[in-house]
């Protein structure tokens, strides 16, 4: 039974267009809006700071002055609109839809996320932009406010969609022409490309939302990541994985190739299984400090689970 | 092993097919795309598994079941020792399998099953060989031969009939059952109907019987007989007589016969067996009342008794008086010292307790003779055509004749002759011999040596005398007395005449044995209460028969012509039966037959027109156990196979179950978005 309602979830998902599906969802959030980055006149209490000369006598804290004889200000967040930016990944990893067919792939999961904080973003009022990694050439539409902008994002993330529909990452061979195997090197000079772009780009104040499996990260695109963590601006990733990348079911003797790079390894599943976990929760566990470290957040997302329970951590930084 | 299609053995090469196939399959296990697989350590044991030929279990399950293919192509039939159905081109057949369950098919080896459970595990054989399509009917040679089952192809009820078979007491009727089996096989439709025979053809005219085309399987069913069998006991006046029948006199040896009451407590000191009648003393005021046994025992080693059950025998008891008939000439058989003839002192002498009537004339109607159990003629002159049929007719219902031949033949009359008793010429002639030999006791009893030196100067010649029992002999070979079984009756007749004028035949022992011998016969015969066994005692369907083991059975028989059906006891086995009825309870017995516990079965019966088939060794085709064989590897070569399935490929499995979604199957949501555009 359990597996029949997701068997029903999942259909919908893959069987219904992708705006569709991402105006439904986001629909069911809050449309609220984003605090601005600076502090100001809101009404939600920020902070105090020390006083300054030409400071607002009227958030001078009163009470503070008669307890403990200093001159604090107390501030508040300004509610404004602000630019969000969506950096999905398309690369060949991302095909990966894990051992059960049914289920989408973690690039279909990826996409209509940020489908869905599209429009979400663009309700509240926010400016949208849209980038992606892998799956051809780089592309990068920088964040707009307005209708159009949202369409052309959306029309975009709807064009790789539709690329993705019904493959799967797949062993590449030698007949395979039109899958570039590519270096690690390769991976990760497109990455430092993207992120330096971006860095250079982004406005101030925008929220980057990174939706990749992180699998080929290594701390050259995280420094890249948290150099984008400055001039206000902050990054929520999500790191979306399949569940038999993170469960490792495997039994008996293995061959595994990398669908991306075409690397190979044989291996005894048994054995290696406790020590692939930690490998690759050490992998998790260093964006995500890094990022941590710099106001960034970094969830992990499985793509059996239900999408609500990636959409939510991103949106709002919490785990609902 | 040989092979029906031995060429087929070259689809065995094909195991190669496997091994190449598992070799191919090292190192090269289906990859498998993940995106982590950089995460993954190596590990270099798994390369050198891949060196080794993959999964060397299913390999030996997949090898072994090419071979056994190639085994199953090539139609392997083994050389052993079973018995089979031969059969040509492969056709079915209707087999009728003749079982002999007489009494010689008893006779066990030392340590082995009975000559009967051979011949019923000989059947079984054959059956297990049996084809779809083929038919088999059992035919039983115990006298009166009987079928078990008619002709089918329910093999099932076949193999069941087969368990009912059980040993009897009953005399070898192969040639009843061989005609049976013939009727029962012109009914069938098969092209080949062999007619197998499972006996030790332990019978008397084994040269008479027509053996052409039947299979006599050497199923260890003959061998030497070495046994003593008590063939009946009756109670008289103060001594229980016994009959003991041996192969030979070192079956004889050491063996003692001891009479038992009904609780089996000794009655009395055991006697000395011989080889003929034997009287054993017993005195009881009960007499009549108790139910006796005797037992021949036997030493603990020797000598060897092939049929143990035949050594024990219920006392017969004869309480009905019987009359006895005396044609004798008062002027040449009468004693010199009273008005009684020889005949009847010696049958007073008896005390038998018999009556016995002068007869001054034979009756010509047989209803003149139905009131004697016996009939003693001394001395005839011959017996008119009608006394002759009224003699027969007598005998053939059950009754006793003994005729006393001598110098009255020489005026016998035209138109008379001694039938039933001899036929042929008969002649009043002088005796070159003076009596028996003293020597060798003749089949009547060990006392016949006392008719040595019996001063005949004359005797009776007659001719040779086919299908009758010499009971005794002149010491030259001739006749002295001679018996002939006719219907229930019993017919004897000596050359000599009891006038002591004559000889000293009626003036020596052996005369009262003769006497005896015959009154005892028309005891059992004319009172009613003994019978051979597969001998009929009709009786009321309502009737309940209680038999040596058990209640036994009342048949009825096929209705006539008026619709009667008349119910009917077939004793199998030699004992006391029980009757009870309406009328009340009686107590009959049913006898060995004498000759079927002493009887040797032929040691080859090559040249009597049975089928030439060798047996012994036979070619039995084992495809069926190999296309099992094959069946199983195939079984456990799929158990393996999902045991040992990976994970992932069950997971998926589970998945395609409900049909994996294809990009053709389902819409996509560029398609969609264009069509709502």
């Amino acid at each position: 039974m359990v597996f029949d309602s997701l068997r029903r979830r999942f259909a919908e998902e893959l069987d219904s267009p992708l705006r569709v599906v991402a105006q439904k969802l986001a629909h069911g959030m809050s449309s609220g809006a984003h605090r601005a980055l600076r502090k100001g006149s809101g009404i939600e209490f920020a902070g105090h700071r020390p006083y300054t000369p030409g400071d607002d006598l009227r958030h001078l804290d009163r009470h503070a002055l008669l307890r403990h004889g200093r001159l604090l200000i107390r501030e508040f967040h300004t509610d404004t609109e602000r630019a969000i930016h969506l950096l999905a990944d398309a690369s060949s990893s991302m095909s990966h839809r894990g051992l059960d067919p049914l289920r989408p792939s973690k690039a279909e999961r990826a996409l209509l996320l940020a489908a869905a904080l599209g429009f979400a973003g663009s309700g509240a009022g926010d400016r949208v932009g849209f980038s992606m990694v892998g799956g051809g050439e780089p592309s990068f539409a920088p964040p707009r406010a307005g209708r159009e902008a949202l369409e052309r994002t959306i029309s975009a993330l709807e064009l790789h969609d539709q690329r993705l529909r019904g493959t799967s990452a797949s062993v590449p061979t030698p007949r395979s022409s039109n899958r570039a195997v590519l270096t690690a090197s390769e991976i990760t000079q497109r990455w430092l490309r993207t992120l330096d772009h971006l860095g250079a780009r982004l406005p101030r104040g925008t929220v980057l939302f990174v939706l990749s499996d992180f699998l080929d990260w290594n701390p050259l695109l995280t420094d890249a990541l948290v150099r984008i963590c400055t001039r206000g601006r902050t990054v929520r990733a999500l790191q979306v994985l399949t569940r038999d990348e993170v469960s490792f079911p495997f039994e008996g003797a293995l061959r595994l190739v990398d669908p991306e790079t075409g690397q190979e390894v044989e291996t005894e599943a048994g054995a290696v299984r406790a020590q692939y976990q930690e490998r690759l929760d050490a992998l998790t566990r260093g964006v995500s400090g890094q990022l941590g470290a710099h106001g960034g957040l970094l969830f992990r997302h499985v793509t059996d689970e239900p999408i609500d329970s990636a959409l939510y951590p991103l949106a709002w930084g919490v785990v609902r | 092993m040989s092979f029906l299609a031995p060429l087929a053995l070259l689809v065995g090469l094909l195991v190669v097919l496997p091994i190449l196939a598992h070799s191919l399959r090292k190192g090269k296990t289906a990859p498998i795309a993940f995106p982590a697989a950089h995460l993954v350590p190596l590990m270099s044991s798994t390369a050198k598994k891949r060196s080794r030929p993959e999964d060397p279990l299913l390999l030996g399950l997949r090898s072994l079941l090419v071979l056994a293919l190639a085994l199953l192509a090539a139609s392997p039939l083994v050389q052993c020792s079973r018995l089979s159905l031969g059969r040509t081109d492969g056709a079915s057949v209707s087999a009728a399998l003749i079982i002999d369950d007489s009494a010689s098919m008893r006779a066990r080896s030392a340590g082995d099953g009975s000559r009967l459970q051979a011949a019923v595990a000989a059947a079984s054989e054959l059956l297990r060989t049996a084809q779809p399509g083929d038919a088999f009917s059992i035919v039983l040679a115990g006298a009166p031969a009987r079928v078990l089952t008619p002709s089918t192809s329910d093999l099932g009820s076949v193999r069941q009939a087969l368990e009912r078979v059980a040993a009897t007491d009953r005399e070898t009727d192969v040639a009843g059952a061989l005609a049976l089996a013939r009727g029962l096989q012109s009914e069938a439709l098969h092209k080949e109907r062999p007619l197998i025979l499972l006996s030790d053809l332990a019978v008397v005219d084994l040269d008479r019987l027509d053996l052409k085309g039947v299979v006599v399987p050497d199923a260890g069913l003959r061998g030497p007989l070495q046994n003593c069998a008590l063939l009946q006991a009756k109670r008289g006046a103060d001594a229980v007589r016994v009959e003991v029948a041996c192969t030979t006199k070192e079956a004889l040896q050491g063996r003692l016969l001891q009479l038992k009451d009904g609780k089996g407590e000794a009655l009395g000191p055991p006697q000395p067996a011989q080889d003929g009648s034997v009287s054993l003393p017993y005195a009881s005021a009960g007499a009549g009342q108790e139910p006796l046994r005797v037992v021949l025992s036997r030493p603990a080693q020797e000598p060897l008794d092939h049929i143990p059950d035949d050594d024990s025998c219920s006392v017969l008891e004869t309480a009905a008086q019987l009359t006895v008939g005396v044609r004798a000439d008062q002027n040449t058989a009468g004693m010199k010292t009273g008005a009684r003839t020889v005949l009847q002192t010696g049958i007073d002498a008896l005390e038998r307790g018999v009556r016995v009537e002068t007869l001054s004339l034979l009756p010509d109607q047989v209803e003149g003779l139905k009131d004697y159990a016996a009939l003693f003629i001394d001395d005839p002159s011959g017996f008119t055509p009608e006394v002759r049929d009224a003699l027969e007719r007598w005998i053939r219902s059950g009754g006793v004749g003994v005729v006393l031949l001598g110098p009255s033949i020489r005026r016998a009359q035209l138109g008379s002759g001694f039938s039933p008793f001899l036929t042929g010429a008969v002649a009043w002639e002088p005796s070159p011999s003076r009596g028996t030999n003293p020597k060798i006791p003749g089949a009547l009893g060990p006392l016949t040596t006392t008719w040595s030196e019996i001063g005949a100067t004359h005797r009776i010649t007659i001719d040779a005398q086919p299908d009758r029992t010499l009971l005794a002999t002149w010491d030259d070979g001739r006749p002295l007395v001679i018996e002939q079984t006719l219907g229930r009756g019993l017919a004897l007749a000596v050359t000599l005449p009891s006038s002591v004028d004559e000889s000293d035949l009626a003036l020596r022992p052996a005369f009262l044995e003769l006497l005896d011998y015959a009154i005892a016969e028309s005891s059992l015969r004319r009172g009613a209460s003994a019978t051979r066994v597969g001998e009929r005692w009709f009786t009321t369907a309502e009737s309940r028969v209680v038999g040596p083991s058990g209640e036994t059975e009342v048949k009825h028989s096929a209705a006539s012509e008026n619709g009667e059906s008349r119910s009917y006891v077939e004793p199998a086995l030699a004992g006391a039966y029980q009757i009870t009825d309406g009328q009340g309870t009686m107590l009959r017995y049913a006898m060995r037959h004498p000759q079927e516990h002493i009887r040797q079965s032929p040691e080859d019966v090559a040249g009597r027109g049975v089928t030439p088939q060798g047996f012994q060794l036979s070619r039995v085709g084992i495809s069926r156990e190999v296309a099992l064989l094959v069946l199983i590897l195939s079984f456990f070569e799929l158990c393996v196979r999902v045991l040992r399935r990976p994970k992932s490929d069950a997971i998926l499995e589970q998945t395609a179950a409900y049909g994996p979604p294809s990009p053709s199957q389902r819409p996509g949501r560029g398609d969609l978005q264009k069509t709502a555009s």
